[in-house]
């Protein structure tokens, strides 16, 4: 076979057999014991790249095909599930004004209008998160948004099983560690879900950059991993931890609700010893 | 013509006696065999992954098989010196190029159509008729073009350069257009191949794309093809063999 063709194949062989190959090298005893992964060591720093596209597949794929890029364009707007959208998108171009022939073009044949999966093929963006950590053990976003969805599907254990192998490659992220207290939380396990709620509060606390709340989306899980962790403190009757945390949480988004949430707390922490102090001024 | 057509069916004989083929078309049945079985997070039956996969892999390995045997046809013959008896007969230059170019591109044609067919025959299986099948037809015709457009570029560019430097640069191109589309600096001058890729709205099921649309972007490809062939003939008129 002449060398210009056998390059290409080779490289699709590469890709299409590295993902079966990785699952098998990694279950065996030497890989586990010097932690190697083949993907990682075939693809060297490629592979953060192919993560990358493999997460821009996966918000495609939610978008029902919008490229990643119109996809964030479009986020601030309204978008439409897939039974809508035939009708809302039928000749509604995304650009405003008028448009060139060119444009004309390009959004008859790309997709240009956005709107998400149905709930029922929600499931179809996942295996761009697999592959994504496949490639990238080191992407927090890909275990967090993959575990999300499969809680999303109802899979819970599956949805554990993939953020504890996102927390053994990643131990020191807050993100998976609370990704890990929700799962557990919906599981009923309330004292697993507080205890890893509090490791992400204290890993947030930290300066790593690893847990740097740098966009809308990492601040969003934050803030809902410190309300869901008062929230639970406060179910266990621990009204100065919960009364701290939602402190800690008004800190970042101040608002009356929370106030009088913080207050609430005060008052029934300060309620048993005002109830001693009363009783011991009866005596 | 007929000169051209006794030409192009040399060409085409070349993929029924070279390995190539077989192996592609095995590789793909692997992959999309592997796909199809592919669980993730205990869930399996991805429809629009495998549609993804199938219609990625037809595109692209069609495209592979067009670039690499368009870019040996010309350096190859000319290099074995099998080109003197061919011109020695009543052959002209121009009959000569465009006689590769056709059998070049029938070549990918039946390949891309052979890998269409089993793509639409695994869905069939797999029971997804979620895509309409227009919509397919309309891939089809799109790859098509395109598969005459990087054809007639690799013919073009074969008279300039290697057959290996030449499948290079123009798998290169292949990826830089499709991948970044409107994105690269200057784009407006150059080729926009992207829009002969629908995968999305087959991969997602959407709309029809427009009659009219379909019919500017024949003409557009056409006049390129035309355009990389008459620059072929003319170059290689002027050569010195």
């Amino acid at each position: 076979m002449r060398r210009t063709f056998f390059l290409p194949i080779v490289v699709v062989i590469l890709y299409a057999a590295a993902i079966p190959i990785n699952m098998y090298f990694k279950g065996l005893p030497i890989a586990r014991q010097h932690g190697a992964d083949i993907i990682q060591n075939i693809f060297g720093a490629t592979r953060e790249f192919v993560a990358d596209w493999a997460f821009m597949k996966a918000e495609e794929y939610h978008h029902r095909g919008l490229s990643f890029m119109k996809s964030i364009a479009y986020h601030e707007g309204e978008s439409f599930t897939g039974e809508e959208v035939h009708h809302a998108h039928e000749g509604a171009p995304a650009a405003e004004g008028p448009q060139s022939l060119f444009e004309k073009i390009y959004s008859s044949v790309k997709i240009n209008g956005d709107s998400h999966l149905k709930p029922a093929e929600e499931k179809e963006s996942l295996p761009w998160f697999f592959i994504e950590v496949r490639f990238n053990p080191n992407d927090i976003r890909g275990y967090v948004l993959g575990a999300y969805w499969l809680e999303r599907m109802g899979r819970l254990d599956e949805s554990l099983k993939f953020l504890e192998e996102g927390e053994k490659n990643n131990p020191d992220s807050a993100a998976v560690k609370a990704a890990l207290g929700h799962i557990y939380y919906k599981k009923g396990d309330l004292g697993k879900a507080v205890s890893y709620l509090e490791k992400a509060r204290k890993l947030w606390q930290g300066a790593l950059p690893v847990n740097a709340v740098s966009d809308r989306y990492s601040a969003s899980d934050k803030y809902f991993a410190l309300d869901l962790l008062g929230a639970l403190y406060k179910r266990q009757g621990r009204y100065s931890e919960a009364s701290e945390t939602y402190v800690e949480l008004y800190m970042y988004q101040p608002n009356e609700s929370l106030k009088k949430k913080i207050s609430n707390l005060r008052d029934a922490n300060e309620r048993p010893a005002e109830m001693e102090k009363n009783r011991e001024d009866r005596k | 013509m007929r000169n051209i057509f006794i030409i192009a069916k040399g060409v085409i004989r070349e993929l029924l006696r070279r390995k190539d083929f077989y192996l592609i078309f095995t590789l793909l049945a692997v992959i999309m065999l592997y796909s199809s079985a592919a669980t993730f997070g205990g869930e399996s039956g991805f429809y629009r992954y495998f549609k993804e996969l199938g219609i990625s892999l037809a595109y692209l390995f069609s495209v592979i098989i067009a670039v690499t045997f368009a870019a040996r046809q010309i350096p190859q013959e000319t290099e074995e010196k099998t080109i003197y008896p061919i011109l020695a007969h009543p052959v002209s230059r121009a009959e000569f190029i465009i006689g590769k170019f056709t059998g070049a591109f029938l070549i990918s044609v039946i390949s891309f159509s052979l890998f269409y067919v089993a793509f639409i025959i695994a869905l069939a299986i797999r029971k997804d008729f979620t895509t309409p099948w227009p919509l397919f037809v309309e891939g089809y015709f799109l790859h098509v073009m395109l598969l005459a457009f990087f054809t007639a570029l690799t013919v073009c560019l074969s008279l300039f350069l290697s057959a290996s430097a030449n499948t290079g640069i123009v798998l290169i191109l292949y990826f830089a257009f499709n991948w970044f589309g409107a994105n690269m600096p200057g784009y407006i001058y150059l080729p926009h191949t992207e829009l002969f890729d629908i995968k999305e709205r087959i991969v997602h099921s959407w709309d029809l794309v427009p009659f009219w649309v379909m019919s500017f972007l024949a003409a557009y490809a056409f006049l390129y093809t035309a355009f990389f062939l008459a620059l072929a003939c003319l170059t290689f008129r002027k050569r010195d063999l």
